[in-house]
């Protein structure tokens, strides 16, 4: 009886690798936390991630203008599908929380590929908290000239450091 | 009958183009306008909605919050001093100063004067504390103090750029507000015009779907009376379009080409509307006849018989399209009907023509017994009669001349009436004229106890081209209708004269009964006798008056009459007057006339057409004349009447002139020194001493001219004796030119005018046969020599008289041979006969040329 529950837990693991694969423990400095509705998590809280964790989940760059930012400037992070298709979060909504307790919610559907991405470096260097860091929600304003709205705007949260997944 | 035609559509069709032609750019205008202003306001709203901006106002009040916790970190108590908090809290506001700073969008802001030198500072103070920030937490919790007493001065400053911020904020989101309001209001304006626009729109056509409406009601109306028209028309209408192809065909088109509609429908009227070998079979376009009128031609039926057709086709140009009406009908049955009129009018007028001929035949042969029995009555007056049938004779001499008048009237009436009449173109003398008929009439208006006149002008009057025998008819025919309308009372000719319009006119005057207002008119018809009364007095054919003016007009003058009953009738001659040239005119014996006063002269001829003819010529120079129709009756009226002249006959039976002339000489009567004029047709100079010797003062050789009469009794001329002619004996192929003295002939017809002279004529061809062949059979029978000569010398008389210069000159001839006395052979008229014939012929025959 256990072999075949064990049979079968083995089983459902190796037919959905990315959201069976259990989430490891960070290791360095914890960047972003991943609350609420997670079915995937590292620690009761949620998940959390260090660098090295947001890295593994695939990374993503465009080149892009913002309002905030003189010229065009270069963004490599992770798309919020990877991660959030990582987290295996399917539904409800979200909201992104920076460290000064700024937050915004941010549907569900924006997480596409092609989408915004959780940056991690711009231009080549990491982001410190005085720029902007060391998460930054960007989206491809110039690849997708509808994301230059002020809702758009207002969800390009940077300074982030905490996810929280809503039912 | 499909809608082609309609009234209106010429008129209101360019309205319309012309209000789509100015609506249409218009509306293009609106929409254009509308377009640009509703993309324009769309980016209005799209900038609203996607502005290149974060909530501007938002980060510069965070920036203000962002110090605030970063200060509350540096007054924090040293016991409860977190680096990691103030770090945090200052790199926050780092994060916040510089994205306010670099940011394109705070520019407007930063760049501001008031907000340059807070932020001078605010950058200022970070420079100065980023050292002792990244220092370790021992040299940071030393430095507390130097950063937080610049603390204050920073928060102000941060405030001033907040607060600038928001000035600058709201002043851009005014200016955006009201551009949004401006575009929205252009819009909204653009709207309106358009909204109007389409209103206005809305009632033109509203309008213009009333006007479509009432048009196409009355189109349908009109539309639907053609149709009646042309579905009820008796004529087959046939419509094609440019081609000649059948576009329309009535039921009538249909009755008439035994065509129903759809045979017909969309192919060429041409081919089947005419037979092939016609020439409109050749015209598809049927452009021929169009606007010609009526025209007849042939047509073909559906079943390949042909038929009259008359047609008409007119051409309508309509907004390009080029129509053609045919309208078409058999007309079989007019031609037949005008073929049957024709036919009638042909036989009418042929009957007519019939008629005509045949009355003047009837009347010329009448004519000629008539003047036979005249003729022979008046040989009949010269033999032994008693009283009563002297009498008797009298009434049937005046019967017989009644009868000639009207077959006369009515030969003449006919030759009027079928233009066969051609007038003679001479000189006259109206006077001459006037004086005549007033003369032959005056025993005519002595019976009925009238009183006849004759007026001239007294500076005379010119001689004048015409045809002098017909004005004579005309005024014998006017005085003699006078006369018998007025019984004792008076009756007078004027010549008035020339007009001033160059007509003749002459005037014929009565105080008879008159004629009533209303029947003047009818009195100058054919066949008018007003009256029955009337015919007591008036006997006639009722041709007289019609024949004057049938006369006169045929001249090319007028006959009027004025008269009212009781106040007798004045009839008014106006004829054209061409003046004779004087060249042109031959010395007129007449002309001599008028100087000598009209003088009683005393005729003694036996044969009655030479008496006849001197009467008429003496009559006509204004003499009054006595006839004796022998020696002894001759002898006895000179023993008792008084006369100026005697014209003297030689040879008569009985007492002959010469010795009538020696009694009246011996005799002691009132005649014993009057001059008496032998006449002979035979005057020998040794005849000639011989009649002079019995007491005869000149010699008149017949035949009697005017020259030669008017010389003899003016005693100007002395005595002559004029021996015409010779015996010359023409040959067998006398021609009628050669037989005839036209100069002689003339003088008769004129000195006697054309009835007297045809009448006479008729006698003497009459007589003259006659009495050829009674010699013929006498001669046969052995005739004396004397006998003989005298009866061809009376022949020769008559001869003479008739310019029958030919035949006067062979019996002449004769006449000389039998008074020598010698046998005479049995053939002794062959000479003559073929002489006379020829004469006859020419007489005849001139007749005809009449």
């Amino acid at each position: 009886m256990f072999r075949w529950v064990a049979c079968c837990v083995f089983f459902l693991c190796n037919a959905l690798p990315a959201l069976a694969m259990p989430l490891e423990n960070p290791q360095g400095t914890v960047l972003l936390t991943v609350t609420g509705e997670v079915p995937v998590k590292n620690s009761p809280e949620g998940a959390a991630f260090d660098l090295h964790m947001l890295e593994a989940l695939g990374t993503t760059s465009f080149t892009t203008t913002t309002i905030w930012t003189e010229g065009p400037q270069r963004f490599t992070g992770v798309s919020l599908h990877d991660l959030l298709s990582a987290l295996d979060v399917t539904g409800g909504s979200i909201k992104a929380v920076a460290i000064n307790e700024y937050s915004t919610e941010i549907p569900l559907e924006d997480a596409v590929p092609e989408g915004p991405i959780i940056a991690w470096a711009r231009n080549g260097s990491l982001m410190s908290v005085r720029d902007k860091g060391p998460l930054w929600l960007v989206y491809p304003f110039d690849d997708h000239p509808e994301y230059r709205s002020e809702i758009i705007f207002a969800r390009s949260i940077w300074q982030l450091s905490r996810i929280v997944v809503e039912p | 009958m499909s809608a082609t035609l309609g009234p209106g559509d010429g008129s209101s069709l360019p309205t319309r183009k012309r209000w789509a032609a100015l609506s249409a750019p218009f509306i293009v205008l609106c929409l254009a306008a509308l377009v640009l202003l509703t993309v324009d306001a769309a980016r209005q709203i799209q900038g609203l909605a996607t502005a290149n901006s974060d909530n501007g106002q938002w980060s510069l009040a965070q920036m203000e919050v962002e110090f605030g916790r970063l200060q509350s970190e540096l007054e924090r108590p040293a016991a409860y001093f977190d680096s990691e908090e103030l770090r945090l809290a200052f790199d926050i506001f780092f994060s916040r100063y510089q994205t306010v700073s670099r940011g394109g969008l705070y520019a407007d802001i930063v760049n501001t004067p008031s907000a340059r030198g807070p932020m001078a500072t605010i950058r200022a103070f970070l420079d100065a504390a980023v050292p002792y920030i990244d220092s370790p937490d021992a040299e940071l919790a030393a430095a507390l103090p130097v950063l937080r007493a610049q603390a204050p001065d920073v928060r102000l400053a941060v405030r001033e750029v907040s607060l600038t911020g928001v000035r600058a904020f709201s002043a851009a989101s005014d200016a955006q507000r009201r551009k949004v309001m401006n575009s929205l209001v252009r819009l909204s304006g653009m709207a309106l015009i358009l909204v109007l626009a389409l209103a206005l729109g809305v009632v033109a056509l509203w309008q213009l779907m009333h006007v479509a409406r009432d048009q196409a009601q009355r189109r349908a109306r009109a539309n639907h009376r053609l149709e009646a028209v042309v579905s009820t028309a008796l004529d087959g209408i046939v419509v094609t379009d440019r081609k000649g192809l059948v576009l329309q065909f009535n039921g009538a088109a249909g009755c008439i080409s035994g065509y129903t509609s759809d045979q017909v429908l969309g192919r060429q009227a041409a081919t089947l509307l005419f037979p092939p070998d016609t020439p409109e079979a050749d015209d598809p376009g049927l452009a021929r006849h169009a606007g010609q009128g009526r025209v007849r031609c042939e047509g073909l039926r559906g079943d390949g018989s042909r038929y009259p057709m008359e047609l008409s086709v007119t051409e309508t140009e309509h907004e390009g399209d080029l129509l053609r009406a045919v309208y078409f009908r058999d007309i079989s049955r007019d031609i037949s009907a005008e073929e049957e009129l024709v036919e009638a009018r042909d036989r009418a007028v042929e009957g007519e023509q019939a008629k005509a001929r045949f009355i003047a035949i009837m009347s010329h042969e009448m004519r000629t017994p008539l003047n036979g029995m005249i003729g022979a009555l008046e040989l009949l007056t010269e033999t032994e009669l008693g009283r009563d049938q002297r009498e008797y004779l009298q009434i049937l001499r005046r019967a017989g001349d009644v009868l000639l008048q009207h077959v006369n009237d009515v030969l003449d009436h006919s030759r009027l009436e079928t233009g066969r009449f051609s007038f003679a173109r001479a000189p006259y003398c109206p006077i001459e004229l006037a004086r005549e008929v007033v003369d032959v009439l005056r025993p005519t208006a002595a019976a009925r106890g009238n009183m006849l006149q004759v007026n001239v002008p007294e500076d005379g009057c010119p001689l004048l081209m015409g045809d002098r025998s017909r004005l004579r008819q005309v005024l014998v025919n006017l005085v003699g209708n006078a006369i018998k309308f007025t019984e004792n009372g008076e009756i007078k000719l004027s010549l008035i004269g020339l007009s001033k319009e160059g007509n003749v006119i002459f005037e014929v005057a009565d105080n008879g009964i008159g004629i009533a207002e209303n029947e003047q008119e009818r009195i100058f018809e054919d066949f008018v006798t007003l009256d029955s009364s009337y015919m007591r007095a008036a006997e006639g054919t009722g041709l007289g008056l019609g024949i004057v003016r049938r006369l006169v007009r045929a001249m090319g003058g007028e006959v009027t009459v004025k008269s009212a009953p009781g106040r007798g009738a004045r009839f008014h001659v106006s004829l054209p007057a061409e003046r004779a040239a004087s060249t042109a005119v031959e010395p007129q014996p007449v002309e001599g006339i008028p100087e000598m006063a009209p003088s009683r002269i005393l005729v003694v001829e036996d044969n009655p057409v030479n008496r006849l003819v001197a009467t008429a010529m003496l009559r006509k120079m204004g003499h009054t004349v006595t006839e004796a129709h022998d020696g002894a009756e001759g002898l006895r009226v000179a023993a008792t009447e008084p006369f100026d002249v005697v014209l003297m006959d030689i040879s008569m039976p009985g007492l002959d002139g010469v010795e009538t002339t020696r009694r009246i000489r011996a005799g002691g009567g009132v005649n014993i020194e009057t001059p008496i004029v032998a006449l002979t047709a035979h005057a020998l100079p040794a005849d000639m001493a011989h009649f002079r010797e019995a007491g005869m003062c000149a010699t008149l050789t017949k035949p009697i001219t005017w020259r030669a009469l008017a010389g003899v009794l003016s005693g100007i001329a002395p005595v002559q004796a004029e021996a015409s002619g010779g015996g010359s004996v023409p040959g067998g192929d006398v021609t009628p030119a050669e037989v005839l003295d036209d100069v002689a002939l003339g003088a008769a017809a004129d000195s006697l005018g054309p009835e007297l002279f045809a009448s006479l004529r008729d006698r003497f061809l009459s007589e003259t046969e006659s009495g050829l062949a009674a010699l013929s059979e006498e001669l046969s029978d052995g005739i004396e020599p004397a006998a003989y000569a005298e009866k061809i010398h009376r022949i020769a008389g008559s001869a003479a008289v008739f310019g029958a210069s030919a035949l006067h000159g062979v019996l002449r001839a004769e006449e000389d041979r039998a008074r020598t006395g010698a046998p005479l052979p049995p053939d002794s008229l062959e000479t003559v006969l073929p002489v006379w014939q020829a004469t006859r012929k020419a007489l005849l025959e001139l007749e005809l040329q009449d």
